[in-house]
């Protein structure tokens, strides 16, 4: 059944989660999640969902690694300045191949940086942020519709390749208020059974022990005898996952000649940005990648090949830039728009769309006529 | 004359063709032993979960023929809650850590699950060294360790059962040695009612239980019990310290 109601971007991530049957969050307030926490406090109780007020979050995360051994879908809402606390145990779940979902709010770094929104955590979330070598899947939704949805996505993709998968958005996109239509999405084939998951030799099918660790490879376990065959199994699974997973979002990208490349808040800016430009007779397009990592960079690279120039557009210094240099292999220009050109030097100042068209203008120099503004 | 075999290793123990990772005279297969016994005597292998943390206790899981896991250093109680959360009273969650891996990196968690008194049972294997890293100290263990080591911190040791005593959620406390086969007993029947603690749902549970570390105290086997007894226990009490007296 369909029902559409008027929510903000934390509700969708709760609503998300409960339409995906997540079984327990775990967190720790901190700012901007903390309008998130209060109201799942609340609804998860209310759903008859496990709730867990975590002292850290490195609790939080370890208490997300118990829920799932034990087979519930479980989340972890941390804020950027919870990021970095919660990357030893990330590290251990890619080991031990369990599937958690964690939101990560990004917010103003590095340090204690802002409590406004930011888009700074981009290299950490697609590169592996803990310890040792992995990938995790990172969904970056754009709306309070895709937040709900790409919710129900993620605990799918978690479970389908038993690894953890990021849904990595900003504090604009969950404190936006818009409509959202209610409705679990059915997502392929059923996955099959866990298998894996420790609740005593008894309630095994097979009545064999189970056995979960974080140390594969040091140790041997059932899927690893060694630690090459280790690294080699992880090795194919993120190969797997860059070959399967990446997705993206396209707009009049066919003709276009300038193409701009935002995610998250940014790419909404650069929706508007979009139809200045038309307007202008610029032709530009966007290409907003729903995964951040696998990186969607084969579109990128065929526009390069094509002649098109490229526009970086983030709320952050560097990072979404480095994916487009390496997708596009040094066959096209690129100019950004990053947070240095927010409308304000306060934490509350954000990218515009008219600075987003200025770089576009500057970057087709010579093919459109710019018109200097007087001092 | 009747012979009768007393001796043993528990049924849990798991068949394995290397000998046990442990160093001459450490008295970790002793602890797990109490544990391994009680849960054998009340025929809960079935719905054991056997966690263990890091450092020298870190492949005690991977030997117990039990659904068992190895946790990130200092986290197990964390996971055990969790564990515990979701399966509810199905399931007896087993957390066994020792004091490099619960009393260091580890307190935040496990003074937190004691605080929300999750019903899960820890067993805290103290030995006040960092054995599987190359024998150093604890970083509270200074006055529990042989006199003659070096000992940079000057610091005393964590009293962990005193200071979980006032919390609310936690239903039983006690502390043993396992140094004689009389303490050995003892120690295990404060594990076996801690395990009944939890069976009963009544909160967090831990029983600490002071283990020779022979390598790193620089001591024979036998000196480092006289240690043990004479020493580490004054600093250390014995005993049932809360919830003792049947369930």
């Amino acid at each position: 059944m369909e029902q559409k109601i008027l929510a903000r971007g934390f509700e969708a991530i709760g609503w998300g989660a409960l339409a995906a049957d997540c079984q327990l969050f775990a967190g720790c307030p901190t700012s901007p999640e903390d309008e998130i926490f209060t109201y799942l406090a609340q609804e998860f109780p209310k759903n008859g969902r496990h709730f867990v007020r975590a002292s850290s979050e490195v609790s939080a995360i370890n208490i997300a690694y118990g829920s799932t051994s034990a087979g519930g879908r479980v989340m972890v809402v941390v804020a950027s300045a919870g990021w970095g606390l919660i990357q030893e145990t990330m590290s251990h779940l890619v080991n031990a191949f369990l599937p958690v979902v964690v939101v990560l709010i990004q917010r103003g770094g590095p340090g204690a940086g802002s409590l406004r929104h930011a888009q700074m955590d981009y290299l950490p979330i697609t590169r592996d942020a803990g310890q040792g070598n992995y990938r995790v899947i990172s969904l970056a939704p754009s709306s309070v519709q895709e937040t709900y949805d790409l919710m129900q996505l993620a605990f799918h993709l978690a479970d389908k390749w038993r690894n953890p998968v990021i849904v990595a958005t900003d504090t604009i996109i969950i404190r936006m208020m818009e409509p959202l239509t209610l409705k679990t999405i059915k997502l392929g084939p059923p996955l099959p059974e866990k298998d894996w998951i420790v609740k005593g030799k008894e309630h095994q099918t097979d009545g064999i022990r189970r056995f979960i660790s974080s140390g594969q490879g040091f140790i041997p376990t059932r899927d690893f005898s060694t630690y090459l065959h280790f690294l080699k199994g992880l090795n194919e699974k993120v190969l797997r996952m860059r070959e399967t997973e990446a997705r993206y979002e396209s707009y009049e990208l066919e003709d276009a000649e300038i193409v701009l490349v935002a995610y998250g808040y940014s790419a909404r800016v650069c929706q508007e940005a979009l139809m200045m430009a038309r307007a202008e007779g610029i032709k530009a397009g966007l290409m907003r990648p729903v995964t951040l990592w696998p990186f969607p960079g084969d579109v990128l690279k065929k526009k390069a090949l094509k002649g098109a120039k490229f526009l970086t557009v983030e709320d952050g210094l560097e990072g979404l830039r480095e994916d487009v240099m390496l997708a596009v292999e040094g066959q096209a220009e690129i100019e950004w728009v990053n947070v240095l050109d927010r409308n304000e030097s306060g934490a509350g100042g954000a990218i515009y769309p008219g600075k987003v068209l200025e770089k576009m203008r500057k970057l087709l120099k010579g093919k459109v006529k710019v018109i200097k503004k007087g001092r | 004359m009747i012979k009768e075999w007393v001796c043993g290793k528990p049924r849990l123990w798991r068949d394995r063709p290397t000998a046990l990772p442990f160093c001459p005279g450490c008295q970790h297969s002793v602890g797990v032993r109490t544990v391994l016994e009680t849960i054998e005597e009340l025929g809960l292998e079935g719905k054991t979960i056997f966690l263990g943390g890091g450092g020298c206790v870190y492949p005690i899981p991977t030997m117990l023929d039990l659904d068992g896991m190895q946790c990130p250093q200092g986290r197990a109680s964390s996971i055990g809650s969790a564990l515990k959360r979701i399966h509810g009273r199905e399931a007896i969650i087993i957390v066994y850590q020792d004091d490099n891996d619960g009393l260091a990196v580890g307190t935040e968690p496990l003074i937190h699950a004691a605080l929300r008194g999750d019903p899960v049972t820890v067993i805290m294997a103290n030995n006040a060294s960092y054995g599987s890293t190359g024998w150093q100290m604890a970083p509270a263990g200074n006055q529990i360790i042989p006199p003659e080591m070096e000992k940079p911190n000057p610091s005393i040791p964590i009293n962990i059962i005193e200071l979980l005593a006032e919390f609310e959620g936690v239903s039983y406390l006690a502390r043993g040695t396992v140094s004689s086969p009389e303490d050995f007993e003892d120690t295990k029947r404060y594990v076996r009612t801690a395990i009944q603690k939890q069976i009963a749902g009544a909160g967090f549970n831990l029983v600490e239980i002071l283990l020779a570390c022979p390598t790193r105290w620089h001591l024979t086997p036998r000196e480092s019990l006289k240690w043990i007894r004479e020493e580490m226990a004054g600093k250390l009490p014995l005993g049932e310290f809360k919830g003792g007296g049947g369930i």
